[in-house]
């Protein structure tokens, strides 16, 4: 079936999802997500609260990572297939600005002062450091193959960038470029997240379902978070993707085929609860506030929306094709 | 004359009946697929380190291990799992895509194999001794495919003093990819580039004394690794098996350890 086929298969599904939510939730968040979705070409913007589309972001072939500039008023998206960046207005959703981001970019990161682009060119073994301001390719850093998580540190002094196929998290001094360290990680190393002000690096391996957590001031590692000890009734329990709540209390991680997101506390490093997701739940964000969680599910061509006051989970919105990841920006 | 007739049909009932429930209830045979001549990692007299652990793994699921013997040949676990002939393969690099892999229960590295009189201490890729001495790298299946420590030699221009020895060498002679190891000791080359599992076993044997370092840096031009974990495969269908091998792996890893330890595999942490 042609991905057309099944946008149009999936549209009444939507449309009764998107009735349901507005009969439910009935008013407006206070933010819109977007959502990358891989096999539609297009990035969705719904409303957090209620789930409702309010819009189709037609972008370059496969939409996978998403980021926002710190003001959260520019959205980017990586078109892997079409080897660029595309810088969108995330309030008047205008299509601003395209960065030429090397090859096949699939996640990246933006710098905490929002002016350097960090993507990794998964099919190129290379992360590259684009300028915002002059759109210009300043310098790539050659890694293992098969880049993927991208995390900057707090104070932008430090990358690190995971190696997919070599299992390895690179450690990269931001302002030189220079390769600090290559460190062997768990198999099929997928996200970077900073914590506790830059103290600890958290990276997740898919296929081991664990997060290594690294001392980011000697990368050590000093634990490792184990998904399938904490979960012993699932088949494949794996870590994708990472989050933190912006008072750095309540961290998430998607499970990928588990199907879930976990929750994890930062301190004893246990997890606390767990929300059941869609199939194949790679990417999440959190809203503004972190009242909500949103969690985009390949498999099932969902997004679930989690309510994190009440830790339950507040609606399924079905959206067809494959729903890469999630961001969230305040209205 | 009815009534023994139907006894008899009752009796045949009933023993059909037992053999059915025997052969149901009777433990399902372990199917593991190994190499019969490739010591320290198995061979048909079950003397290694995998066959060890193959042993250990059907002990603690109470199935009988039964052995499906196939040269580690290029290609080996596809053919293997072609047929869905094995249950498990003891000892494959971790994440490998055909087969669902356990968690890792050693990673080692290649390593620098010396004579311990040749004074050939502190070797790394990049050290110009490299480009006057006899080298040895292995290298893989028939079309000569390239090991890491191959790699990182030829892209360095080092080539015309390299000796490459087959994986899996010559199957008439016992333990064939030892080969490599045995022309350090003979002094036919000065220095092997070896998967350090083969040449830790082979150093703890010699009756020369042999030099292991490990091969740096690790990560070499950041695509050739020279560390790697090795996991216990299983087929991508049954994450049931999956599940209790990685139990057994943690429950026994203190033993594990010890059964590495005795073979010599160099571990990296």
């Amino acid at each position: 079936m042609t991905s057309a086929a099944r946008w149009v298969r999936s549209l009444p599904a939507a449309i009764a999802a998107l009735l349901l939510a507005s009969c439910q939730a009935g008013g407006r968040g206070n933010d819109r997500v977007f959502v990358s979705n891989e096999q539609a070409n297009v990035v969705h913007v719904l409303d957090g609260l209620s789930g409702r589309i309010e819009a189709t972001l037609k972008t370059g072939a496969r939409p996978r990572g998403l980021a926002l500039s710190p003001d959260g008023r520019t959205l980017y998206v990586a078109a892997s297939n079409a080897n660029r960046i595309e810088a969108w207005d995330a309030r008047s959703l205008r299509h601003v600005r395209d960065f030429a981001s090397g090859s096949d970019p699939e996640r990246f990161a933006l710098s905490p002062d929002g002016r350097t682009i960090v993507a990794a060119n998964e099919d190129h073994s290379a992360v590259s450091f684009i300028d915002v301001a002059s759109g210009r390719l300043v310098r790539e850093v050659r890694v293992g193959p098969q880049p993927e998580g991208i995390g900057i540190s707090p104070d932008g002094k430090l990358v690190i960038a995971t190696s997919e196929a070599a299992s390895t998290a690179h450690f990269i001094d931001a302002e030189t470029g220079r390769m600090l360290d290559s460190i062997l990680v768990g198999s099929r190393p997928r996200e970077v997240l900073f914590l506790k002000g830059g103290r600890e690096a958290w990276v997740s391996s898919e296929q081991r379902g664990t997060i290594s957590v690294f001392d980011a001031g000697n990368r050590r590692i000093i634990r490792a978070i184990d998904l399938a000890a904490a979960f012993p009734e699932l088949d494949t329990p794996q870590a994708v993707e990472m989050e933190i709540t912006r008072d750095g209390r309540r961290a998430f991680v998607a499970m990928g085929r588990g199907n879930q997101v976990a929750e994890i506390d930062p301190v004893s490093y246990r997890v606390v609860r767990a929300f059941a997701t869609g199939e194949r739940t790679w990417g999440i964000s959190l809203s503004p506030d972190d009242h909500r969680l949103y969690a985009a599910s390949g498999l099932s061509g969902t997004v679930t929306i989690v309510d994190l006051v009440d830790n339950r989970v507040a609606l399924t919105v079905t959206l067809g094709g494959k729903p890469w990841t999630t961001e969230a920006a305040p209205r | 004359m009815k009534r023994p007739t139907a006894a008899l049909l009752l009796a045949a009932i009933v023993a059909a009946l037992a053999l059915g429930l025997w052969a149901w209830l009777r433990p399902r045979p372990l199917v593991v697929c190994a190499d019969p001549n490739n010591l320290p990692f198995s061979n048909r007299a079950g003397e290694g380190f995998e066959n060890r652990l193959a042993a250990l793994l059907g002990a603690e699921l109470h199935r009988p291990v039964r052995y499906v013997w196939w040269a580690q040949r290029r290609g080996f676990v596809r053919s293997t799992i072609g047929g869905g002939s094995c249950d498990l393969w003891p000892g494959v690099s971790t994440g490998l895509d055909r087969l669902a892999t356990s968690r890792p229960y050693y990673r080692s590295t290649y390593m620098f194999v010396t004579r311990g009189d040749a004074g050939l201490s502190g070797l790394t890729l990049d050290d110009p001794r490299l480009r006057r001495l006899r080298l040895g790298v292995q290298m893989i299946g028939n079309n000569g495919g390239n090991t890491p420590p191959a790699h990182a030699l030829s892209r360095r221009g080092i080539i015309a003093n390299v000796r490459g020895f087959m994986l899996y060498g010559d199957y008439r002679t016992p333990n064939p990819p030892t080969a490599i190891l045995r022309a350090v000791a003979d002094r036919d080359i000065d220095v092997g580039l070896v998967w350090g599992p083969l040449a830790g076993w082979y150093a703890q044997h010699s009756p020369v004394k042999l030099r292991l370092e490990p091969v740096t840096p690790w990560l070499d031009g950041m695509q050739w690794p020279m560390i790697y974990e090795i996991s216990v495969g299983v087929g991508k269908d049954d994450p049931k098996l999956l599940k209790a091998i990685n139990a057994v792996l943690a429950r026994r890893r203190a033993d594990i350890a010890r059964l590495l330890q005795d073979y010599g595999v160099p571990q990296v942490g």
